[in-house]
Order: structure tokens, then sequence, then C-alpha cells
């Protein structure tokens, strides 16, 4: 592998370090799932034609929107045939248009006036995730109560998958027995 | 010196492969019997009701549950069926009773074809059966750790690794068939 090769595989991770240290500069709001939505009902249909952000297509099928904080919002989409969309709302005020943009380029959508999806009268962006439900199912605002019995909150998930120690035991080992044998052959050549 | 070093990459390349067919060899081996205790506590044996075992016959998933905590950090877990989150209610009772599982083929790698409106029945060790009808099914990263969160309906969250290199969760949450 030549100098130039280095420094060129170099540079290009130096500025991917960069530009994702730079995209994760905006904090997002944490926001709850659907499937174990916390927060009071804002509004609550049990079936009804509902659109969606960023998709100009008409749904049918229930709709919740819960209120998690003054500034977030979940809505929970869940058509007849058991598509499901979530959609979180974040109320915007001190955003600048780079963090707009960089959010933007991040799946968010802009909504400049909220007061056209039945939120207050400011701007929001909002980011739509796919579920799957039973179909027109309604669910009400959790407890939020912690389930784990302790005070300390839970960092994440538990690890139920071995792919990724596989995965680098195999390269790890690959790379190590052709290195092992290489080295080795090269070896006997010098003695010779 | 050569020599040497290049024994040591070898025998560490060996070492690493052998672990490798090992671990795949145990995602796709059947359950079998361990001599190894998963987990004993006292909380969990001064309960009247425990969960024994999960049934999905959709995916002709019938494994054992065995109780795991939440300790320092750390999720306890078992390569012998599926963990079952002690500080969690008991599946029937109201609450969200907390289920994981390895993504093995053998314990839930099937878990991701779950569609909503399967049912999951848990048997206690009473022998009551309690069954649960998929409601919802979503993929999350793994600090969404709100799906733990209490609910004031009786249902279970059940979840696993999925996507590459398992850097996600499949998650399916059932509600008591009333």
């Amino acid at each position: 592998m030549s100098l130039k090769t280095i420094f060129s595989v170099g540079l290009f991770s130096a500025l991917f370090l960069l530009n994702t240290t730079l995209a994760q500069a905006v904090v997002t709001p944490t926001f709850s799932s659907c499937l174990n939505p916390q927060g009071d009902i804002k509004v609550s249909y049990s079936s009804g034609t509902h659109g969606v952000v960023g998709n100009t297509a008409e749904y049918t099928g229930s709709d919740t929107v819960y209120i998690l904080s003054s500034d977030t919002h979940i809505q929970c989409f869940c058509s007849e045939n058991g598509e499901g969309i979530q959609t979180n709302w974040w109320k915007i005020s001190s955003l600048s248009d780079t963090d707009i943009q960089v959010l933007k380029n991040q799946g968010w959508f802009f909504v400049p006036n909220g007061a056209l999806w039945g939120l207050d009268s400011s701007s929001y962006l909002a980011q739509n995730s796919d579920y799957a439900c039973r179909g027109a199912i309604g669910g009400t605002g959790g407890t939020g109560g912690s389930v784990l019995g302790i005070s300390t909150d839970v960092l994440g998930l538990a690890t139920t998958g071995n792919s990724m120690t596989i995965f680098i035991l195999f390269i790890v080992g690959g790379i190590s027995t052709v290195l092992g044998f290489r080295f080795r052959n090269s070896a006997r050549k010098l003695s010779r | 010196m050569k020599i040497f070093f290049s024994t040591i990459l070898i025998i560490t390349g060996i070492a690493c492969l052998t672990s490798t067919a090992y671990y795949i060899w145990q995602r796709n081996t059947p359950a079998r019997l361990a001599f190894s205790v998963d987990h004993i506590d006292t909380a969990y044996h001064d309960r009247t009701t425990i969960p024994r075992e999960l049934i999905i016959e959709d995916l002709s998933i019938r494994l054992p549950i065995i109780p795991a905590n939440y300790t320092e950090g750390k999720w306890e877990a078992t390569n012998q069926g599926v963990s079952y989150l002690e500080s969690s209610p008991p599946p029937g009772e109201i609450g969200n009773s907390i289920l994981y599982g390895h993504n093995f083929p053998r314990l839930l790698g099937r878990l991701t074809k779950i569609k909503p409106g399967a049912e999951i029945v848990i048997i206690d060790n009473d022998d009551a059966r309690h069954t649960f009808i998929v409601e919802y099914t979503s993929i999350v990263t793994p600090d969404q750790t709100h799906i733990l969160n209490q609910s004031d309906d009786k249902r279970i969250t059940l979840y696993t690794c999925t996507g590459f290199l398992d850097s996600k969760r499949f998650v399916a949450v059932a509600l008591l068939q009333s």
C-alpha cells in the first residue's frame, strides 16, 4: 500500500468523522414509540381520512396524537390494512436555518405553521417512521412508570445477538491466519 | 523471531476461526441441556406466578422462559430460551411484561416474521395459559428504552436483535386476549 493511498484513506476518514460530528451537533429530543405511547392524548380518531406530513396521499384508519411535552408530540396513525406511521412532531423555536437544513438532510420535514396540522401556530420539524399495527386500534396514554424497579435509567435494550462478535472474530481470524502463513513463507525463503 | 511471530499469528487466527464456528453452531443447534444455572434469585422464587413457557404457533416457536434481571447496567440473557425481566409484572397482570431473547435461529430468530394478529401464549408454572394477540411490531434502536415503560393494559413486550450486525431491535407488543 503506497503512502499516497494511506494519506487518501486517512483524509477521507477525517472528513467523514468531521462531517458526522457536525451533523450530530443538533440535539433532537427523544420521542416515545407508538408501541408504548406516553403522555396525554391530545386528539384521537378511531376512523377517518388523515394526512401524513411529507406525503400527499390520504390515509384511512385510526389516528391518535399524544402530548409528550410542550414542544414534542407523537402522532400514531394505523391504517385499516395494518400499516402504521409514527410522526414525531418537534416545535422548534431556536434552531438556525443551518440546523434545520442538517435535520432535513436526516429525513425531517420542516412545517412552517403547525396550525395546519392541528398544532400550535409555530414552526415544527416532523419525522416519520413505519410500524405494523392490527388496524384501527387506538392506544391509551401510558403511565410512564419504569418496570425495572430501579432508580437508574436504562441506557439501552438488551443485546440479543452476536453477529458483531462473529463478524469481528471471522475477520481477525482470517487476517491473522493469512498474515501468519505469509510471514512464515517469507521467513523460510530468507533462511534458504 | 519471524517464525515465532508467524506461529503466534496462525494460532490466534485458528482460535478466532474456531470461536466463529462455535458461535455459528451455537446459534443453529437446538436448545440442549446445560449444567450451568442461568439465574436463580430469591425474589423470583417468592412469586406465586412464574411464566414458564412461551409458544408462538405461527412461527413454530416453543421456548422455556428464564427469569433475568437488569443490574448495574447489564442485562442478563440466556442461551437456553427467552429471558423474562423479573422486575416487570408477570404476563397476564396489569402492566408491561418484558421478554427478550437472542436472535439465534433456534431461539427468536424467526420473531421478525410475526404479524399483528398473531397469538403468543405464555404458560405459567401452575399451567395457566395466557393468550396475547400481537397489536404492534416495529424496529427500534437500542436506546429507545421507552418501550419498557409501564402501561395501563395487560401486555407483553417481546424483543430480539435485528438489522446489520444486530444494531437494532425488533419489538412485538401483544395485549392479553379479553
